[in-house]
């Protein structure tokens, strides 16, 4: 990564999806990039340091997950080299080398998070904007580069203090201007319903290879769907509302996960209906018949299908199974909180949003003729 | 009344706490702590208002607005050079432009000082020449790269001289990628004529 570039200075950041941060002559440069794995587009934001009204910083709890992940994993592969190493013969050795690279891999990954420090989040305002400062991920680092904007900052404009009397003499409680944000999620009964039952759906999918039977199917499928109806028509009621992060991956994390088990579902239904087919050619003699025993035979084979028929695939049910239930348990405590919030009262929520107070009045200059007949022209 | 807003949930702080000079802040709707620095532009104009202009027609010898003809010029576009009223005059940095010069520089120039948008076509080569690679070891994406190769020699040749990222860098990418793609292409067109002549026999 470059150190500097025309009028530019490095302050934080890289070339991946997280972006960069670059300190300007009078503006702060943001590339915010976009992307998976590799960054595919890149938008330049440039923020004046005169305009900045604060900058946020909170300590986030991705550190003590992602250590104690890592942790689980060291561990995990670490007792499996143990078991390896004490069995003989070339495959437990070979099995046991390839843990031993997995544990030197993911111990290295962790001795890199852990001398990286805690986590955090920065959040840049203005008067019209909220920007979260994607380079700006660890907290040692950020404090630094923080600091460094202040800096900036305070040259730009000066060294006024913040006192009671500029904040407007703010009481406790006192209303705040809501412009540009979202409220937070009110308690919602779609919700409510549509992860528990999520949860149900994703445990039962779970369990489709080890219990028989057309009738669990069949619950299964209409649980599964009136989950994600639900969660659909919910999503849909609180879009004006801010959503907790965990309930947006929760809620993302389960559609995409119920198209990979349409995905599955049909690669099992074409697999079913060629064995099926294959199988009513051979016993069936009445063509008119053939249609019906084709098409309720398939249902009742994907219905029946165990491990047996599915071999390894078998595993895959699970796995998406337990993603689901993993997904609805992501969305409970957010959901709950919600739930204690509304309970507790209107005395700790926000005021509730106006129409007034949700879209800043628009900049409409007129639309006037240009002066030499062509069509008349509208800056907007 | 200003507002100095969560970092976790974009909800206003209190107020009460961020003046009596506490570091660590409690924000009453998420119960999440942070830490803001506040500048005197939050107090500056904490509710912004579209600004007043109003219809200031010129007088005898004095200069119309290009836009608005019914308006006085005041400024000149620093980079088209037409003279225009506050109206249809941006800041930019130093520089004073007309809005649709800061347009066309946004959307369409090549210039770093305006750009807003850029497509990293380098990036995109690259990760279309690793495609195959990285998804090998979910086994049924083995045949991603019949796809993906010819669309990252087409994209890399296509977009060798389009412009990549606004901080300088070189085509390392973009050639690792139209290699990787290269290989496989060739390695797929091998295959192909060692089956139709017989060489793996």
């Amino acid at each position: 990564m470059k150190k500097a570039f025309e009028d530019y200075r490095y302050l934080a950041g890289g070339s991946g999806v997280s972006g960069s941060l670059w300190e300007g002559p009078d503006h702060l440069l943001f590339i915010d990039a976009g992307g998976f794995l590799f960054a595919y587009s890149e938008t330049y934001k440039r923020i004046d340091y005169a305009k900045v009204q604060t900058i946020n910083i909170a300590r986030t709890s991705t550190f003590g997950w992602i250590a104690a992940a890592l942790s689980i994993l060291v561990l995990l592969a670490g007792l499996i080299f143990a078991s390896l190493l004490s069995r003989s013969g070339a495959a437990a050795t070979t099995g046991a080398g390839v843990c031993l690279l997995v544990v030197l891999f993911v111990a290295i990954l962790l001795i890199i998070h852990l001398v990286k420090g805690p986590t955090c989040v920065v959040k840049l305002q203005t008067a019209v904007q909220v920007v979260r400062l994607k380079p700006l991920k660890r907290l040692r680092s950020a404090q630094a580069v923080i600091a460094r904007i202040t800096e900036l900052c305070r040259l730009h404009q000066g060294q006024e203090a913040v006192t009671l009397e500029s904040l407007g003499q703010a009481r406790p409680g006192q209303a705040f201007d809501q412009r540009g944000i979202k409220a937070p999620m009110p308690r919602s009964v779609w919700l409510m319903i549509a992860v528990p039952l999520l949860l149900v759906a994703g445990a039962m999918f779970a369990g489709e290879p080890f219990v028989a039977g057309t009738a669990y199917t069949v619950v299964d499928l209409l649980v599964c769907l009136a989950a994600h109806i639900l969660m659909g028509i919910g999503l849909a009621r609180l879009s004006r509302y801010e959503l907790p992060g965990t309930l947006k991956t929760a809620f993302w994390g389960s559609i995409v996960n119920f198209f990979l088990i349409a995905i599955f579902a049909y690669g099992l239904l074409i697999t079913g209906s060629m064995m099926v087919a294959a199988d009513a050619v051979r016993n069936v003699r009445a063509v008119d018949d053939l249609g019906m025993k084709v098409n309720t035979g398939i249902f009742f084979w994907m219905a029946n299908a165990s491990f047996k028929e599915l071999s390894g695939f078998a595993w895959i049910f699970v796995g998406l199974g337990l993603l689901d239930v993993f997904f609805a348990l992501l969305g409970m405590p957010a959901l709950t909180q919600t739930l204690r919030q509304s309970k507790a009262g209107e005395g700790t929520s926000p005021p509730p949003l106006t129409p007034s107070s949700l879209v800043p009045p628009p900049i409409t200059p007129p639309v006037t003729p240009s002066t030499d007949g062509e069509p008349p022209v509208d800056p907007s | 009344m200003a507002a100095v807003r969560c970092a976790f949930c974009n909800q206003p702080l209190p107020a009460d706490q961020l003046v009596s000079g506490a570091g660590m802040i409690r924000c009453r709707v998420c119960g999440g702590r942070t830490q803001p620095s506040i500048f005197p532009a939050l107090l500056a104009d904490s509710a912004p208002k579209p600004p007043t202009l109003p219809e200031e027609p010129p007088a005898e010898g004095e200069a119309a607005c290009f836009y608005s003809p019914a308006r006085r010029a005041t400024k000149s576009c620093h980079h088209c050079g037409v003279l225009i009223s506050d109206l249809w005059a941006a800041q930019w940095g130093q520089d004073t432009v007309c809005l649709k010069c800061l347009d066309h520089l946004r959307e369409k120039s090549k210039d770093t000082r305006f750009g807003s948008k850029r497509t990293l076509w380098d990036n995109m080569v690259l990760a279309l020449g690793l495609a195959p690679i990285i998804t090998l070891p979910l086994l049924v994406f083995y045949w991603i790269g019949i796809i993906t190769a010819p669309a990252a020699l087409i994209l890399g040749l296509w977009h060798w001289n389009s412009p990549r990222s606004l901080v300088p860098r070189g085509r390392w990418r973009l050639i690792t990628g139209l290699l990787l793609a290269f290989l496989q292409v060739a390695g797929v067109v091998t295959f192909i004529l060692s089956l139709w002549f017989g060489w793996l026999d």
